[in-house]
């Protein structure tokens, strides 16, 4: 992983564990994960690694920070930053380039976005040279029947205009360089964009930087439709979804019609210990007073846990003071969730 | 053979075939299961293309590479077959689904072997009247049977399944002991050979001797910075042809890009149509590029690593000159060179001590990795221990001989045409300074425009401005 991007992904006020962030960039969705991400209020983050490279040498670059003197390690897993390190932080927030759209609630399927819009793209700028002869991006077959039909569908009436002044409109939202940015992914008629390394190149941005400026890029496209054009709203199938995901959705929403744990555990023929995780995340992702944490904590648990946990940081917080009483980790975790908010 | 070049003059609009085309198409004609064996370069997907198109009845192709699969179909789509699919693991089950329910529809289907060999897609192709059943780049059913592809050692039992189609085999590199072994391993009789020279008389041979890393980098800089762009060097790692990148890129200032299968399918497709469109002068790749790409005006090509056949040599240097002008293949080599394609060799092959595990232990592994799936095939289809391990002993001798022809063949210095058309039979006597720089022979690069002049301006892309990128690709410049 990029120095750089761990060095953001660290603080000087709260130590963080290297393993969770590396899993959180990674896109791993386990609650635990999801929990130490929304301490560290970097659940936004979440999966942005996924489609650059997973992250293999985290060990080696959290050495090299220590040896600059920017980190030191709080215990076996978890790292601080030095002042030095903090100072160096903050002067990277002003020059790194740091996804800023990506959003708290929803999930972006980015890579099927893109291309199914590269392919749109493609077909609507031969198709302006009257050119039917073309080796076409590579889309999976769903996509490119959906392309297909749509082109087939629409072609006979003004397509190229319609698509030409929708881009044209989206384009004039950006700043110039991303702009420009934008139309050097577009693959068409005699042009073939640009490769990552050869956009960081030219616009002096590492590759990863250039990785995230096309997140943001297309997030921005995504929105753009959703809200300016109903005609191209057929690409966005399937694209956007929530970051609860359904089987736990359909969890909470039995909760609330007033079914218990073990009722719905039996419903759907799964485990408790997995009803439970589908609880956790719905509390992860929602606020303090969209999830009814009072049908799971009782008042009882909630003064105990109140007088054990007093005036404590809730990072440090250890389950095992709750031996004696007959506080399960769901419940402690719980807690900890309501808590946090 | 007018009823031939009519239809070529119909679909294609050629008005002529290249060597072997028409005799293979008319050894189909007559009914016979075919072997072609036709040089790099000479249009061996046009055969099949226009005997489906002739005979109207579905084309199954064998072949051997996903990602050259995909390249294949786009490319039968561009030339204008569009009723063209890849059955490949990049389909989802409906979609896969799909494509088998409506089989029929299809004029040409693209499948591995792998593929082929699962029952729900065999019975799918059992119901088809198979037109022609083509086997491209034939050579991997001996380069490849025993290790890594062992699923084309079930050709035979497909073929018989599917009730004998005619068979087309087709490659552009194989000796008469291994034509000899594919017919037999595809258990096929009374095959018409067509069999054309392997010679490509427009690519000059050279093979640079040098004294250690530093010098290689050196010849290779000065050899990139004298010849007429584009060309394409070879290595064996991805890692090398990264790190040659970066260094060409510094010292040669020219547009130089690596390839190789770290790229995703976009970089991919942007690289390969960049450097079909002339925006890119050097491709530094792994044997992973090229397989499936045609261009036709590369000048050079340039071997950083030795190949580890001549099998494999022959196809790659074939990328040069597919215009006919001159070109040159160059290896570059370097003392041990070999010992890294050896240990390379090896370890696709499992040891003894593999083998034993595995037969221990096969109940317990997930099969991962390619040298647990190669076991398993094994393990599956009933082969004993023993068996295995002389299978694999008798494949790592024959890779190991491949290898000291190949070496044999970079250390010769006699004339290397005549040494390399003597592996594939045949004679040569032509040598001269056009040829190839064994026997002393100094190269004639001038005469035969191989020097780049002050007339090769690289233009660089300027056009970064997103009004003009836009308007350029909706055709709304004027």
């Amino acid at each position: 992983m990029n120095k750089k991007l761990l060095l953001l992904m660290l603080s000087n006020k709260q130590p963080r564990r290297l393993k969770l962030i590396k899993n959180l960039l990674d896109g791993k969705k386990t609650v635990s994960t999801l929990f130490w991400g929304s301490r560290y209020h970097m659940l936004d983050y979440s999966g942005i690694m996924k489609h650059f490279d997973s992250i293999k040498n985290e060990d080696k670059i959290i050495n090299e920070l220590i040896k600059y003197g920017y980190v030191f390690p709080y215990d076996k897993y978890q790292y601080k930053l030095t002042n030095k390190g903090k100072t160096k932080k903050d002067s990277l927030i002003e020059s790194f380039y740091l996804p800023k759209e990506l959003s708290y609630g929803f999930d972006y399927d980015i890579e099927e976005f893109k291309s199914r819009f590269l392919l749109l793209i493609q077909v609507a700028s031969e198709y302006s040279y009257n050119n039917s002869s073309y080796y076409p991006v590579q889309a999976d077959f769903y996509d490119t029947n959906l392309i297909k039909a749509f082109f087939h569908k629409h072609k006979n009436d003004n397509f190229v205009d319609k698509i030409y002044n929708i881009i044209n409109s989206f384009l004039a939202t950006l700043d110039k360089e991303r702009a420009s940015i934008f139309a050097n992914l577009m693959i068409g008629h005699d042009n073939y964009g640009l490769t990552y390394e050869q956009l960081s190149k030219q616009y002096n941005y590492s590759q990863l930087e250039i990785y995230f400026i096309n997140i943001d890029l297309w997030i921005l496209l995504i929105r753009f439709i959703k809200n300016n054009s109903s005609f191209l709203k057929i690409l966005l199938k399937n694209i956007v979804k929530n970051k609860i995901n359904e089987s736990a959705k359909r969890t909470f929403n039995e909760l609330n019609s007033g079914l218990k744990i073990s009722s719905i555990a039996k419903k759907y023929n799964l485990k408790e210990s997995t009803i439970k995780e589908h609880l956790l995340e719905n509390a992860i992702f929602l606020s303090a007073t969209e999830f009814p944490y009072n049908k799971l904590l009782s008042t009882a648990n909630i003064s105990y846990l109140n007088k054990t946990y007093l005036q404590q940081p809730i990072d440090l917080w250890k389950f095992s003071k709750l031996n004696d009483s007959n506080i399960d980790f769901f419940k402690f975790r719980l807690y900890q969730i309501m808590r946090s908010k | 053979m007018d009823y031939l070049r009519q239809n070529l003059k119909k679909w294609f609009g050629f008005d002529d075939f290249r060597p072997g085309q028409s005799e293979v198409l008319a050894a189909l004609n007559q009914g016979k299961n075919t072997f072609g064996m036709l040089p790099t370069g000479t249009g061996k997907t046009l055969i099949y293309q226009l005997f489906g198109l002739m005979i109207k009845k579905p084309v199954v192709i064998i072949s051997p590479l996903i990602s050259l699969m995909q390249d294949q179909v786009d490319r039968m789509r561009y030339l204008g077959s569009k009723n063209t699919v890849a059955i490949t693991s990049n389909l989802n089950f409906i979609e896969k689904k799909r494509i088998l329910k409506n089989l029929s529809k299809y004029s040409y289907i693209y499948i591995s072997p792998e593929m082929i060999s699962q029952s729900d897609i065999l019975e799918s192709f059992k119901k088809l009247d198979i037109g022609l059943f083509v086997i491209d780049e034939a050579h991997c059913i001996v380069q490849w049977g025993t290790d890594f592809r062992p699923e084309y050692l079930n050709l035979h039992r497909i073929i018989n399944y599917l009730n004998n189609p005619k068979v087309l085999m087709l490659t552009a590199t194989a000796s008469k002991k291994v034509r000899y072994e594919i017919v037999d391993k595809l258990g096929l009789h009374n095959v018409k050979n067509i069999v054309k020279s392997t010679n490509r008389s427009n690519i000059m041979l050279s093979v640079e001797y040098c004294d250690d890393s530093n010098d290689k980098n050196n010849k290779l800089l000065s050899l990139v910075n004298k010849l007429r762009s584009p060309g394409i060097i070879y290595f064996s790692s991805k890692k090398m042809a990264n790190m040659v990148t970066i260094f060409l890129r510094k010292e040669a200032h020219l547009r130089v890009e690596a390839y190789h299968s770290d790229l995703n399918n976009e970089n991919r497709y942007r690289i390969q149509h960049q450097f079909m469109d002339n925006q890119i002068d050097v491709i530094c790749a792994t044997s992973a590029f090229g397989m499936g790409i045609d261009k036709n005006n590369i000048r050079y090509v340039i071997h950083y690593h030795m190949p580890s056949n001549i099998e494999s040599y022959v196809q790659e240097m074939g990328r040069a000159g597919r215009d006919m002008d001159e070109s040159i293949s160059i290896i570059l080599y370097q003392k041990n060179d070999e010992i890294l394609q050896y240990n390379l060799l090896m370890d696709n092959i499992p040891d003894d001590d593999m083998i034993s595990f595995y037969y221990q232990n096969y109940n317990k592994l997930d099969n991962n990795d390619e040298q647990t799936k190669l076991l398993k095939y094994y393990y599956d289809n009933g082969y004993s221990k023993d068996d295995v391990t002389n299978i694999f002993q008798a494949r790592r001798l024959e890779q190991k001989d491949s290898l000291a022809e190949m070496l044999s063949y970079v250390l010769n210095n006699h004339c290397r045409r005549k040494k390399l058309l003597t592996h594939f039979d045949e004679a040569f006597d032509d040598h001269n300074e056009y040829c190839c720089d064994g026997n002393h022979t100094k190269l004639n690069l001038q005469a035969s425009n191989l020097i780049r002049s002050n007339n090769d301006k690289i233009i660089y892309k300027d056009n970064y401005d997103w009004h003009s990128i836009i308007n350029s690709l909706f055709n709304k410049l004027h």
